[in-house]
């Protein structure tokens, strides 16, 4: 269990989130900096809002595809239609929660590995229609390309991941995180202790859809064409579930922690190896599983308590999230 | 009479668990549920806590009906229920096992903060207070059976149904858990207990009823049941003639 002060994280946090803020402003970044950072940003709302669901509350959505694609292609439309931006990203998010009710309501009333399997099916199917529907490249009007600045993308992909990080923080420490907790951990159980399981279970799918659906709106703003399909593609499940595993399901700062690393990694590894850092990310991930379920949330908890700076706090009597 | 159970039935495939079961459960006692391994004393919670649904029958409780509705409605119409394999949420720690059932069960908890102390409270109640440890998979055999029936109680249920909660215990956690059990009915709490240790059922047992193959063979009072015939043959078979 992590046993970090919760105070702490949240002053370290509160500093790092001030340093990006002012960042642009004190520095010209470059445009490397700012894409690095602007990805790191929109893959932290992937991997939180896949951890809401895997690391929280024990369903593995393995199409998350198939939210980010939909949030991509509708954000887009909707700006091609001339509506403001906050209209557009918000539809994107809306259209990911009307897919994740269509995929939910049949399969999350059944047990087992029904729902994951359900997901992964969807992503690919919307794959390979949206492969056929849409062959080529699409492109937001020529204005925008010249008009193109980093600064309102990097704030708006900032402050959606910081709102992310809130939420969850503050869903985990809600009455409906304790549900999800207990569903996580027996569903049986959860039933007879007076929980409402189906309904939970689509809370909860609804809101990762949301976030993953606002996380394709920014990636439109930001990226401003792109091929409709490869958005579907199932990168986008899994770079954000290992991330989450890698960093630590089931921890609000492993995701971030996991997003840094793996952004990092396709940073290093994409001038000499290409696409072929999943070898290392892959290697990595295997490596975490079998040596650190818990990620490197884990590792740091184990260094901690090895370094004897942890001291047994009696009255600590609730999950520590950090 | 707190639970009416009338004509009870619950196959599985050809088998059939239960067969037109009638019982009643008076208020404010405990009732044992005693028989033969196979004889369907868990099917019955499990239909009753709501996690099978019956096949025919009707379950009223309190006065209402409550066949066939999904366990968290049963849950919060006063119906709490332990599990024999014992199922904490293993990931939390003990006092938000509880505070699931602060929060979800009948008349919950109005914040985080009131549900935090009342769970605090029912974990001084069941023993589990000094227990500090991260999460509940660290707790050993008996605290984890506490612990179930601290989840239950946490729900503040009317009737509680208690599954094989001695087994595995050894002579001295039983006593406790026997104590346990005396006091939760003291405070108010029908109880039926499913239980293989007889002696803790003729203990705390106000009647008792024997199935067998589901059905039920016998029912009254401690030692007029377990000196019954039937009752007898149903655990060490029938007695055999020689000529």
């Amino acid at each position: 269990m992590a046993c970090l002060h919760s105070w702490k994280t949240f002053l370290t946090g509160a500093i790092a989130v001030v340093f990006l803020a002012l960042l642009p402003l004190l520095a010209d970044m470059g445009d490397d900096t700012m894409n690095l950072l602007i990805m790191l940003f929109i893959y932290i709302i992937l991997a939180e809002s896949w951890n809401l669901m895997g690391g929280y509350t024990g369903l593995y959505n393995i199409g998350m595809a198939a939210f980010f694609g939909c949030g991509v292609l509708i954000t887009h439309f909707v700006l091609i239609a001339g509506a403001p931006l906050y209209i557009a990203v918000l539809g994107g998010a809306v259209s990911a929660v009307l897919l994740a009710g269509v995929i939910g309501i049949p399969t999350l009333k059944l047990k087992g590995f029904y729902f994951s399997i359900a997901t992964l099916a969807l992503a690919e199917v919307l794959r390979i229609t949206v492969g056929n529907l849409f062959p080529r490249t699409v492109w937001m009007p020529s204005e925008w390309f010249v008009n193109f600045n980093f600064i309102p993308r990097y704030y708006l992909s900032l402050g959606m991941a910081v709102i992310t990080v809130l939420i969850m923080y503050i869903l985990v420490n809600s009455k409906l995180g304790l549900a999800l907790f207990a569903i996580r951990d027996d569903e049986e159980a959860a039933k007879v202790s007076g929980i409402n399981v189906f309904k939970y279970k689509i809370i909860v799918f609804f809101i990762s859809s949301f976030l993953t659906g606002l996380a394709g709106g920014i990636y439109t703003y930001y990226r401003l064409s792109f091929l409709p399909f490869s958005q579907f593609t199932p990168h986008w499940t899994f770079e954000p579930l290992m991330a989450a595993s890698i960093g630590g399901a089931g921890t609000i700062l492993g995701p971030v922690l996991g997003s840094i690393l793996l952004v990092v990694i396709q940073d290093w590894f994409s001038l000499n190896l290409g696409q072929a850092h999943y070898i290392v990310l892959g290697t990595i991930f295997i490596l975490m599983v079998i040596f650190s379920p818990g990620g490197i949330i884990q590792l740091v908890n184990k260094a901690y308590h090895i370094s004897g700076l942890y001291k047994v706090r009696k009255k600590r009597n609730r999950v520590e999230l950090f | 009479m707190i639970l009416e159970v009338k004509n009870l039935s619950k196959s599985f495939g050809g088998l059939k668990a239960i067969k037109q079961l009638n019982l009643t459960v008076n208020k404010g006692e405990i009732t044992g549920l005693i028989g033969p391994n196979g004889s369907g004393k868990t099917t019955f919670f499990n239909v009753i806590s709501g996690l099978l649904k019956p096949d025919m029958g009707t379950i009223i409780f309190d006065g209402k009906e409550v066949t066939g509705l999904p366990p968290h409605e049963i849950c919060r119409s006063g119906i709490a229920r332990t599990f024999q394999l014992t199922k904490p949420f293993a990931r939390m720690p003990p006092l938000e096992n509880v505070m699931v059932g602060r929060i979800y069960g009948c008349n919950p908890a109005k914040s985080m903060k009131q549900a935090r102390e009342e769970a605090g409270e029912i974990l001084r109640i069941t023993g589990l207070d000094r227990k500090h440890v991260p999460i509940a998979a660290a707790l050993g055999l008996v605290d984890r059976k506490r612990l179930e029936i601290a989840r239950a109680l946490a729900t503040k249920p009317k009737l509680l149904l208690l599954d094989e909660m001695m087994a595995g215990l050894n002579s001295r956690e039983i006593e406790d858990v026997i104590k346990l059990i005396q006091d939760i009915k003291d405070s108010g709490v029908t109880i039926i207990l499913v239980e293989h240790v007889l002696k803790a059922v003729l203990k705390l047992s106000d009647r008792i009823i024997v199935l067998s193959a589901g059905e039920k063979i016998a029912e009254g009072f401690p030692h007029e049941v377990i000196t019954n015939k039937k009752v007898v043959e149903a655990y060490l078979g029938e007695e055999q003639h020689y000529a």
